[in-house]
């Protein structure tokens, strides 16, 4: 092999093994599942095969109230406990960026629930909820409500998920923002200082604006994740009581695995990356904006 | 404006003593500059004036006002930082805003004001631009900006154009000096650059290990240093010392060691007869007060060897070696030696200095 050809596909062999393992679990999966929407195929009725449709999966989707309230819970899931874990993690992080007694003791403790699997939140919650032994429906019981099994009563199933998830994720929030705050220059604090500013200006027009960056990142990644939220709702609450707790995702499992109608299933999915899609442009038009008004 | 008190002025950093006993008095419209080597306690006795270090024990007095307890926002001061400490996200017209739109003035009055502060420093076409996309120079004038724009009573400067290159600097230090000369306002100004604390200042503070070694102006810095460290301090090439004995003989005064003597001439032997038990001395001779000869004139003069010649242009600088030492002249260009050649060295005795070798403290 002579050297202009080597210099030609050397590169090309050093990136297969990695181009291979992508295209077998990133891109080919993506395709099959398109692919798959456009088909009705369900393994319950072998008998009927497999049937090119077109998008009469997606128009199916489109037209039953069920997806539609699916989607709209799952926008309120992502908005609220988003919103929530912003708040909480980044005034958090505030209140650590100063010292304390007892910081090193706290500090590892609110990181743990971050560190536990999403199956094991899933599980600890339940039983805390649980309406029998759950340490919360005791808690429920002794300041004397009727909600005593909080995961069975639909007025009470959704905001409880909620409040797993804002337990779950807020110290990801807390953490990010504070590694950014304690990388802050300290130098315009003490401009602003000397320049006259109270404590809420510096907040307003020092601290926050250099915050900006790593908030939309941390809203970007929860957003993404809230809206693909699984794990711990299929533990809690199999997305009941009746459809009280069903998110896109659930939605999705429950027609490719429970009804086996992968064509449908399929869609969903389709659907739903596509919103993820959206939401992260959405997010990185902002983030390039603000870029843009530091870099300008 | 205002005057500004240090007294006894102590700040300990654990067990370090970073400033010992401060006592600075400076004047309204004054412009004193706290002059030092790295970890001198400059920076850190003009952090305790702002406020953003709390001074161990003393006090700060600025107009008058006890100022030693209250926090940064109510000292009505301006400081430009050495990083010049700009907002990194606010645009340069919001960044020189700042001051006033924390005091809530008036939109137009706020723009007027920025513009007025613009048009003196020449950034006019900048105050739209963010501040990444600035050099050195143009941030700096930003910090400026943003210092002038509020009309305070003092401006506490720290080392704002160590950052700029050697030309830019040069520059900058006629401008800051012209500025402050217009707006009539108390400066402190922090610099280790002795160049910089000569050519601006109304009076240099010279400190040294967190103590004021002396404050006064700049010519009687550089020609009447209180001790060895102010001398060998301020000046560029730096003071040459040499060290004797004095020995009194036959009702005069001699300077001598093994290769030389010198008669102290006589209004200078009245000085240093007060300190009669100063033995061993050090001469501080300035690089520009000696003459070379190539014949030793009545039996006086420095024997040297030459080591090199600088020749810079105007002048030249001839490294002499002295026992282990190097003696550096300033002499004119014309003046040609070569390596190796044997010289004989005068000096002017009224502008030498005396010190004692063991304090290091002038005697004469």
């Amino acid at each position: 092999m002579d050297a202009v050809t080597e210099e030609r596909y050397l590169p090309w062999g050093l990136l297969a093994p990695a181009l291979i393992i992508i295209l077998l679990i990133g891109v080919f999966p993506l395709f099959y599942n398109l692919f798959l929407s456009m088909h009705f195929w369900n393994l319950t009725r072998p008998e009927l095969g497999m049937r090119f449709i077109w998008f009469k999966n997606y128009t199916s989707l489109f037209t039953s109230s069920l997806f539609w309230e699916a989607f709209l819970r799952t926008f309120v899931f992502t908005i609220v406990a988003v919103g929530l874990e912003m708040c909480l993690g980044f005034g958090l992080a505030l209140l650590f960026n100063r010292d304390f007694k007892g910081k090193s003791i706290v500090f590892p403790i609110i990181l743990i629930p971050m560190i536990t699997t999403p199956i094991v939140v899933g599980l600890i919650w339940r039983y805390m909820f649980n309406g029998e032994f759950g340490f919360v429906s005791w808690i429920l019981q002794v300041v004397g409500t009727d909600v005593h099994a909080v995961l069975s009563n639909p007025a009470t199933a959704l905001p409880a998920v909620i409040f797993v998830d804002v337990w779950h994720w807020t110290p990801f929030v807390f953490l990010l923002s504070l590694a950014r705050l304690g990388a802050l220059p300290r130098s315009p604090y003490e401009a602003a200082e000397i320049d006259g500013a109270s404590t809420w200006q510096i907040f307003k027009w020092v601290t926050f604006p250099m915050m900006k960056s790593v908030l939309l990142v941390a809203l970007l990644l929860r957003t993404m994740d809230a809206f693909k939220i699984f794990d711990e709702i299929f533990i809690m609450t199999q997305g009941g009581p009746g459809d009280a707790t069903e998110v896109l995702s659930l939605e999705i499992y429950r027609q490719t695995f429970r009804y086996f109608n992968m064509g449908k299933g399929s869609a969903l999915a389709i659907v739903m990356l596509i919103v993820i899609i959206i939401i992260s442009r959405i997010y990185l038009k902002i983030f390039q904006k603000e870029e843009a008004v530091v870099q300008q | 404006m205002a005057n500004i008190q240090m007294k006894k002025l102590c700040k300990n950093f654990g067990n370090v003593k970073a400033v010992i006993d401060l006592d600075l008095d400076i004047q309204d419209k004054e412009m004193v500059c706290l002059l030092g080597p790295s970890g001198c306690g400059k920076t850190t006795s003009l952090r305790m004036l702002a406020g953003l270090e709390r001074p161990s024990s003393g006090t700060i007095l600025i107009g008058e006002r006890d100022v030693t307890d209250l926090s940064p926002r109510d000292r009505d001061i301006a400081m430009v930082f050495e990083n010049y400490a700009l907002y990194p996200q606010m645009t340069v017209f919001e960044n020189i805003a700042f001051p006033l739109r924390v005091k809530k003035l008036p939109k137009d009055e706020i723009k007027k004001k920025v513009e007025e502060a613009a048009e003196i420093l020449e950034i006019e076409n900048l105050l739209d631009r963010g501040i990444t996309q600035l050099s050195g120079g143009q941030k700096q004038r930003v910090a400026m900006g943003r210092a002038i724009v509020r009309n305070p009573s003092a401006f506490l400067m720290d080392e704002p154009i160590s950052h700029l290159d050697a030309k830019l600097r040069a520059h900058m230090r006629g401008e800051i000096k012209r500025l402050q000369k217009d707006l009539g306002t108390t400066t402190v100004y922090v610099t280790h650059d002795q160049l910089e604390a000569m050519s601006m200042a109304d009076r240099v503070a010279v400190m040294n290990d967190g103590v004021l070694q002396q404050l006064g102006t700049p010519g009687e810095i550089f020609n009447d240093p209180v001790n060895e460290f102010v001398a060998g301090f301020i000046g560029d090439p730096p003071i040459n010392f040499i060290d004797g004995q004095l020995v009194s003989e036959g009702g005069k005064m001699y300077i001598r060691n093994d290769e030389f003597s010198f008669e102290i001439p006589q209004q200078r032997v009245s000085v240093l007869t007060e300190t009669p038990s100063v033995v061993f001395v050090r001469l501080g001779i300035r690089p520009t007060h000696f003459s070379i000869h190539n014949k030793q004139a009545d039996q006086m003069g420095i024997p040297a060897e030459v080591y090199i010649s600088e020749p810079l242009g105007e002048v030249q600088i001839i490294d002499l070696s002295f026992r282990d030492k190097i003696i550096k002249v300033v002499t004119s260009p014309d003046i040609k030696t070569e390596i190796g050649e044997k010289v004989w060295l005068s000096f002017d005795f009224d502008k030498a200095n005396i010190f004692n070798k063991e304090t290091g403290m002038k005697i004469g």
